[in-house]
């Protein structure tokens, strides 16, 4: 078994319950989280603002685990990026390896301290903590099981519903390319403020960041494109959204045209019982 | 976050968003020589002095006023993490006005301005 997650980061609220739900199921010192949430702000008045829910991406190539010295980061047969606690000698060598600063190591213990998907609720079919708790629908996870030779991806937990028509990117740093299994979707302008102003978390440094589209090619719109690709980018988007938005609204209208009928069943008599009265002193 | 002025002290959502900052326009950060990140301290027309506290420096701001989320600035020792983190936005209100009709208050009528913290 083997599992995707996504986040959207335009749909999050910024509440932090992800981060509460964290500390909890994993028993952490209160003022740490192995997930975060940052507040992005662009620099002029009428800029964007957007949340960023977070956590370790869980690379197939992962940096981490070549950094480390001692074996004790390695990457599961699920495809998880673990830390064996006993082998870990808290160096700390891994932490700015890892360019999305998902490590730290923790005050208390002295130990690397990471996401693990948490431990015990992947194995019993749950979601991770974080993605049981999100209020929002930001987090979904996936299992990727294997049905008839074809991978397929189921969702965990019974969250809102998701944008699962939603271009799907990840983001990595412009020379490498660690295969990231967290996938974002959003507004562009959200995304775009991401990659720009990702807050350095920790100690670590602030990476150049760059966005990839599933195939691990640059997704030039993201990148160094003009304002005036941006712009055309996002009114296509706006575009789209507005048709899908009129179309949900069509969709719901005529249902409920369809509830109402049902409700007055003598009315609907009444005006047959009409128009055969008046077919009837036609003839 | 936080309920206002009740959950402060709450282990994990101290650990989340432990004390207020101040925020105020670049230009007003420029006029006063203080920039993002610093401590300062605000002093109001009374002579009430809050602080020190971060400094947000943010576009969104007015040039002509700061921003602050209330609820922080604990002075109870008993309140072991949140005691004299941040600061009491509702100790610098020390003048209102009260509408003639309603007798309600307006506390819009006081006027901090900045300070380096232990300066004058």
């Amino acid at each position: 078994m083997s599992f995707q997650y996504r986040v959207d980061i335009s749909r999050c609220i910024g509440c932090k319950a992800c981060e509460v739900a964290c500390v909890t199921a994993n028993d952490l010192d209160p003022s740490s989280a192995r997930n975060w949430v940052p507040f992005l702000e662009s620099d002029d008045a009428v800029g964007n603002t957007s949340f960023a829910p977070y956590l370790c991406h869980h690379c197939e190539d992962a940096p981490c685990v070549e950094a480390c010295p001692t074996g004790a980061s390695f990457k599961a047969s699920d495809g998880r990026v673990l830390v064996d606690k006993d082998l870990c000698i808290g160096c700390g060598l891994c932490v700015p390896a890892c360019p999305y600063e998902a490590r730290y190591v923790a005050k208390d213990s002295n130990k690397l301290e990471k996401c693990n998907l948490c431990e015990g609720r992947v194995q019993n079919g749950q979601a991770p903590a974080c993605f049981d708790v999100c209020p929002a629908g930001a987090r979904t996870f996936y299992e990727v099981v294997d049905i008839d030779g074809v991978e397929q991806e189921i969702r965990v937990g019974d969250v809102n519903d998701v944008d699962e028509a939603h271009e799907l990117i990840v983001l990595t740093t412009p020379s490498v390319n660690p295969a990231p299994r967290l996938r974002f979707s959003g507004r562009l302008e959200d995304l775009e403020l991401l990659k720009e102003k990702r807050p350095p978390r920790g100690g670590g440094s602030k990476t150049s960041m760059l966005w990839r589209n599933g195939a691990g090619k640059a997704v030039g719109a993201l990148g160094v494109a003009s304002a005036v690709a941006m712009g055309a980018m996002i009114g296509v988007r706006a575009l789209r959204d507005r048709k899908e938005r009129v179309a949900r609204e069509e969709r719901l209208r005529e249902e409920s045209q369809l509830k109402e009928d049902p409700e007055n069943p003598a009315q609907a008599e009444k005006s047959a019982d009409v128009v055969t009265e008046e077919a009837e002193s036609n003839e | 976050m936080h309920s206002f002025g009740r959950t402060q002290n709450t282990p994990v959502l101290h650990g989340r968003d432990p004390e207020n900052t101040v925020w105020v326009s670049p230009a007003t950060a420029a006029a006063y020589g203080v920039a993002d990140d610093e401590l300062v301290e605000l002093v109001n027309q009374d002579g009430i002095r809050q602080g020190p506290v971060k400094l947000h420096v943010t576009a969104r701001m007015s040039d002509d006023a700061v921003y602050t989320t209330h609820g922080f600035g604990h002075n109870s020792r008993q309140l072991t993490r949140a005691y004299k983190r941040g600061i009491d936005d509702s100790a610098l209100m020390t003048q209102y006005a009260v509408d003639p009709l309603s007798g309600s208050t307006g506390m819009r009528v006081n006027f901090v301005r900045l300070v380096k913290p232990h300066s004058a």
